[in-house]
């Protein structure tokens, strides 16, 4: 065969150029659906619990309770979930310590133990060390918490102890008769409408409710001195339900050091001999609306400051936006 | 006769032969087309992913603590599934229309269909040649047992596995010149 050569356009020049557009047109499509599956990929992977660091940060803020109340707008520390979180940082290897930032007034017992018993359980079984740092409020059932950890920081200033019981409610029975509502009491067992707000206390229900109060009270010194390591009489002496500012705490044995979470992260790296301190916070993921609204506010964000940066930066860097 | 004295008396001629691609210009084209596939479809993914990690300054190891855990496994999964399924969509639609990818433009490889008959005139493939053939990407059971067979189906034979299976060869074209003499 005799090959011929032209200087004219011929058949394979128009093949190139098509060949060419065909490359970059697929290239184009396959481009946007990455962009497009990358989006849907990390709509589905998004979760805040997916850190990459040696301390984890567990938050305890606001009140402490067993479930949460989706209707409150106040801040909540549930038990199930920070006993998740607390799971999740012993279950990573890459974990050394974990960290708890507490801000909670405190809340319920049952909730304050079910956490301060999973914290102790990892302390002594999956060698991590726990530190506990109190930043405004620590007190009650959050400091059974606290106590719970290896160590416990405070602020010089930061409200703790308040180890004590409550059980108060409110008594409705005087505005009852005064607008002329009756309470018919209709129980089968004696003490069945114990505490009901629409009747007085009788003597005898008091003692027995002031009992039971006591008998959380001593368990609850009993915890507080096991997890100190002080002893029952010791912890008596400062378990009359009074807060204690964090220095004068500290004098008590109710605190080991004052600082906050910098003190925490030199004491970590000294006592877990690590380079560095990379300390992530583990929390509830979110669920995929909050997700999906996330990533909007993320785009929207990304949209303005590129806005933002088109004004402040214009070609002969003259601002028009200026500070 | 002095080769060069007959060569301005006699038409210079060529003749092109289709011969299986070598395992280098096959190595080559493949990772020509990888790197391309890295900037257009995997970076998208991987800077998505390596966003969600706090620390994790790079991709590998955002995907490596993304695979430990449980909750983000499918997430993973999902990812790997999507950037598969976009290197098969672009090795096949090019070869489907073209013969050949940018890789393969790059190393002069394009795929043919096996004729039939030893006589017949190889043609391009079809779609379903080379997807079939392109099934060996996919990263998931029972493909991945795929890789080692494909592995040593070049080495021993020059042909990939599934390349047979679909009745496509890639190869490369050799032209040689020559000189017909009358003699």
């Amino acid at each position: 065969m005799v090959k011929q050569k032209t200087n004219q356009p011929t058949s394979n020049t128009l093949t190139l150029k098509s060949r060419w557009l065909t490359i970059i047109v697929t290239l184009l499509i396959l481009t946007f659906f990455a962009y497009l599956f990358a989006g849907i990929t990390s709509l589905f992977s998004y979760s805040d619990e997916i850190v990459f660091g040696n301390v984890a940060l567990i938050k305890i803020n606001g009140i402490i309770t067993t479930q949460e109340d989706e209707f409150s707008l106040d801040d909540q520390a549930t038990s199930d979930e920070i006993i998740k979180l607390i799971k999740k940082a012993e279950d990573n290897p890459e974990v050394k310590a974990i960290l708890f930032e507490i801000n909670s007034p405190g809340g319920s017992a049952v909730a304050s133990k079910e956490i301060a018993d999973e914290i102790t359980r990892v302390s002594q079984n999956a060698n991590k060390t726990t530190i506990a740092v109190i930043r405004e409020i620590g007190t009650s059932g959050a400091y059974w918490i606290a106590s719970s950890t290896d160590l416990i920081i405070a602020s010089p200033l930061s409200i703790t102890g308040s180890i004590g019981v409550i059980s108060s409610y409110l008594e409705f029975n005087k505005l009852f008769d005064k607008y002329g509502i009756n309470y018919r009491r209709l129980v089968a067992g004696k003490y069945k409408d114990i505490g009901s707000p629409f009747r007085n206390l009788t003597e005898d229900e008091q003692k027995i409710l002031q009992a039971q109060l006591d008998s959380v009270h001593d368990y609850f010194i009993k915890e507080i001195a096991k997890n100190r390591n002080m002893s029952v009489d010791d912890v008596k002496k400062v378990a009359d339900g009074l807060f204690y500012l964090g220095e004068e705490a500290q004098k008590l044995g109710l605190v080991d050091i004052l600082g906050d979470k910098e003190t925490a992260k030199e004491l970590l790296k000294e006592s877990l001999n690590l380079e560095d301190i990379q300390i992530v916070e583990y929390k509830k993921p979110k669920g995929f609306i909050d997700a999906l609204f996330e990533s909007f506010s993320r785009q929207s964000f990304s949209v303005g400051e590129g806005i933002g940066s088109s004004l402040v930066n214009t070609e002969n860097k003259k601002s028009l936006i200026s500070t | 006769m002095n080769k060069y004295i007959d060569a301005l008396i006699t038409p210079q001629m060529t003749k092109t032969f289709l011969l299986p691609a070598t395992i280098w210009k096959r190595a080559g084209a493949f990772i020509i087309d990888i790197a391309l596939l890295d900037i257009i479809v995997f970076s998208p993914f991987k800077a998505n992913l390596t966003s969600l990690i706090a620390g994790a300054d790079t991709y590998q190891k955002a995907f490596q603590i993304l695979a430990s855990s449980q909750e983000t496994l499918s997430a993973v999964m999902m990812a790997s599934f999507f950037m598969a399924i976009l290197a098969i969509a672009y090795f096949t639609l090019l070869e489907w229309k073209l013969g050949q990818t940018v890789g393969k433009i790059m190393f002069n490889l394009f795929l043919v269909q096996i004729p039939a008959k030893p006589d017949e005139k190889p043609s391009k493939p079809g779609f379903f040649q080379v997807l079939i053939s392109n099934l060996s990407l996919v990263p998931f059971f029972p493909f991945i047992f795929l890789w080692p067979v494909e592995l040593i189906s070049i080495l021993f034979t020059n042909h990939r596995f599934m390349e047979r299976v679909a009745r496509i060869q890639l190869v490369e074209t050799k032209i040689v010149d020559y000189y017909q003499s009358d003699a």
